[in-house]
């Protein structure tokens, strides 16, 4: 080959000066690009960690809050989901925090400190706009500091057409256990779907737990939440069903990689699965017929709950905003969770605003009778369970998800497991 | 080429060799086969409808096509813009590190200064601090400066790599001095001597430099997603995360997404693709 490099007679000095020149142009670009932070003073910058189905109720909220206002906008910066609460964390430390942003209701303790009190910018009346039971979840210390959007708790949601092949009357799903083992013995001795997967993403396997734990009488935490409280009996007979899914019943394969559930149910290869108010989005696409009922089906069950969690508004506290600022974010975050039709009609998630859900534009929907009634009637019965708040929750949860993963792909025993979870908790939480 | 002809039967020595080189061929090609196979699925998956994403049996042929997974990233966000600005701060970093390593390196390499030992050793030493251990006081640093969502926060930073000074250095070394010097006896200024000799003649390592610095700056993810805060000064790597629905798998629209983000990286490699085998020719030749 020849090495055509060696022969360079010199440089090109047009080339040399264009490429500077370019440089330079690049360099000024830049500064067109970058768009400043905080803006003119009438922009309320609003993160979200919503996309897909959510981030078009969003989008819609707050295009018509935008229609409405004159005097302030909203400016919607979606971020990672994943990585959302990092960001917004690194944000607030580095003294650039967002005008309004979205919290999991129990993220805010980890962030409280650093929240703008709402108890004196709000009116007495504004906790009567909201359902009870989602508006203390708001609260903490008896202080305010966010405002309810909504709840989103986990359902059983099931393939009506593989209840049908199985023999099994697609409109009575299970509503214990034994009606549980009965449907999914059926379903996997005469069809070839997998019956059930209780965790269809693999890695959130907290959520019901915890629900199921409250269910068999245990508490996940103990009441300042410095310690596990499930060291006991029942939460075993728990972990061991984990196991016996795919083991001992033979419902489901012994895999907890990502989604694998959850691809499942969407291919229509898995009959019943346990997922979140924001699945109605996803199945309005599906071509096979399905229904979704309260999962009150854990083994040795004597109460009946189910896991769930609030997104809600928060203003970040900021020294250099103005007041008049502040005050716009906390009227936007009222206006948001007070018109959030969109949040139920569209992605699905049980608005926490009374007018809201009592206005007929939210009942009439399809979504009120395919699942949201169903949410509604558990909330209204306190059937709610909320995982608790820490400084940082990943202490409890992580261990949590990922032994019972491990359970679940039959590489840990139950005992075992239950052992390993409590220390780790314990250890963290200390 | 010659016009020789080939015998039917070629006596064993050649039948040998052929088998042999037909049997080398196979493997090359099979295994480059092997490392484009993620590429084809993604591109199958992009392709497919909803209900064939989720099929148990993979379809390596979408039995239905679609675009409505590239429609629906091309609408729902705005690619345009993130590709700008991704294209904005890969090319702007690489040109500045372009220009300052090899600066660094020529005089590194060419020039005598008292200290220029220290120097190289601290830049290579710096190669020890991990990345993440900077992160919060060079954060500090951005926002106090005011450069929070603005492209200079990640192209600053990034054009601060010491690998660049490393990898120039070790070429300029294999640069003859005497070419430098004869330069120099003809008059030419040391200024002249770094932009009309050495960059000419380091063409295939500079290229190699452009490539992997635009290929890195161009997949970063952690540090865009710390600084650039607006949905409008984001890069495609963060914005296309930024998309995936909230715990819903939507593998249609990521793979077409992430099919859009890769194929300027496909484009420069192409153009660059020469001067990169240069590069490594002249390195595993050399020294």
């Amino acid at each position: 080959m020849v090495r055509k490099h060696w022969n360079g007679q010199g440089a090109d000095r047009r080339t040399f000066l264009k490429s500077v020149a370019t440089t330079g142009a690049v360099a000024s670009f830049a500064g067109c690009l970058g768009g400043g932070q905080g803006g003119d003073g009438s922009t309320i910058e609003f993160w979200t960690l919503f996309a897909g189905g959510d981030g078009d109720a969003m989008e819609a909220m707050v295009d018509a809050f935008n229609d409405e206002h004159d005097d302030f906008q909203i400016s919607r910066e979606r971020q990672p989901f994943e990585q959302y609460y990092d960001s917004l964390f690194t944000s607030m430390t580095g003294g650039t925090p967002p005008d309004l942003a979205v919290f999991h209701t129990n993220e805010l303790q980890r962030f409280v400190d650093t929240l703008t009190p709402l108890d004196d910018r709000i009116e007495s009346e504004t906790e009567s706009a909201y359902v009870e039971s989602i508006w203390n979840e708001t609260a903490l210390d008896g202080s305010h500091v966010a405002l309810p959007l909504d709840t989103h708790p986990n359902a059983l949601y099931y393939n009506k057409d593989i209840f049908e092949e199985a023999g099994l009357d697609p409109d009575s799903p299970p509503t214990n256990f034994e009606e549980l083992q009965h449907a999914a013995d059926e379903i996997t001795a005469n069809t070839d779907a997998q019956a059930f997967n209780p965790e269809p993403y693999g890695q959130f396997y907290s959520r019901q737990f915890a629900a199921w734990l409250k269910s068999v009488g245990s508490d996940f935490l103990n009441e300042d939440a410095t310690a596990a409280a499930f060291d006991n009996d029942e939460a075993l007979e728990l972990v061991e069903f984990y196991a016996d899914i795919a083991d001992a019943y033979g419902w489901d394969e012994p895999d907890a990689s990502n989604d694998r559930g959850n691809r499942a149910f969407r291919a229509g290869d898995l009959a019943m699965t346990i997922d979140g108010t924001w699945f109605y989005g996803v199945l309005r696409e599906a071509e096979y017929d399905w229904g979704m009922t309260k999962p009150f089906v854990a083994p040795g069950a004597t109460e009946q709950y189910t896991w769930a969690n609030s997104h809600a508004l928060a203003v970040p506290a900021n020294n250099s905003r103005s007041d008049e600022l502040t005050e716009a974010a906390v009227r936007a975050a009222e206006w948001l969770t007070q018109n959030s039709a969109e949040w139920g009609t569209v992605a699905g998630h049980m608005p926490a605003s009374n007018d809201v859900l009592d206005s007929g534009e939210l009942q009439n929907a399809d979504v009120w009778d395919a699942t949201l009634s169903t949410f509604f009637e558990m909330a209204d019965n306190d059937q709610l369970v909320y995982l608790p708040s820490t400084d940082n929750n990943d202490d409890y949860v992580r261990p949590v998800d990922q032994t019972l993963a491990q359970v679940y792909s039959q590489q840990l025993e139950p005992a075992d497991a239950l052992e390993e979870m409590v220390s780790t908790v314990n250890d963290n939480l200390s | 080429m010659s016009t020789r002809t080939i015998p039917l039967v070629g006596n064993r020595k050649n039948t040998g060799e052929t088998l042999k080189m037909a049997g080398l061929y196979a493997f090359l090609y099979g295994t480059a086969f092997l490392f484009l196979l993620p590429y084809i699925w993604m591109m199958s998956t992009s392709l497919k409808t909803e209900q064939h994403v989720f099929s148990q049996v993979p379809q390596w042929i979408p039995p239905e096509i679609t675009f409505e997974w590239y429609i629906a990233v091309l609408t729902g966000a705005p690619m345009i813009q993130w590709f700008l600005n991704t294209l904005l701060i890969a090319g702007a970093t690489t040109v500045i590190v372009v220009v300052l390593n090899s600066m660094i390196a020529f005089s590194l390499t060419k020039l005598e200064w008292p200290g220029k030992r220290i120097v190289f050793g601290v830049i290579i030493a710096s190669f020890m601090v991990p990345v993440f251990a900077n992160m919060v006081p060079l954060f500090a640093l951005i926002s106090r400066l005011g450069l929070v969502n603005n492209p200079l926060a990640v192209i600053l930073p990034f054009s601060a790599m010491p690998i660049g000074v490393f990898l120039l250095v070790q070429f300029f070394r294999d640069l003859p001095d005497e070419i430098i010097e004869a330069a120099r006896l003809d008059g030419f200024s040391t200024f002249q001597i770094y932009y009309r000799i050495v960059l000419p003649l380091m063409k295939p390592a500079i290229a190699a430099l452009s490539l992997y610095t635009f290929v890195y700056t161009w997949n970063q993810f952690l540090w865009p997603l710390i600084v650039l805060q607006q949905e409008t000064a984001f890069t495609l790597p963060v914005g296309i995360v930024a998309m995936q629905p909230t715990q819903v798998f939507q593998p249609g629209a990521e793979m077409a997404g992430t099919l859009l983000a890769v194929l300027p990286l496909f484009i420069v490699f192409l153009i660059l693709q020469e001067h990169l085998v240069n590069a490594v020719q002249a390195q595993g030749t050399v020294g």
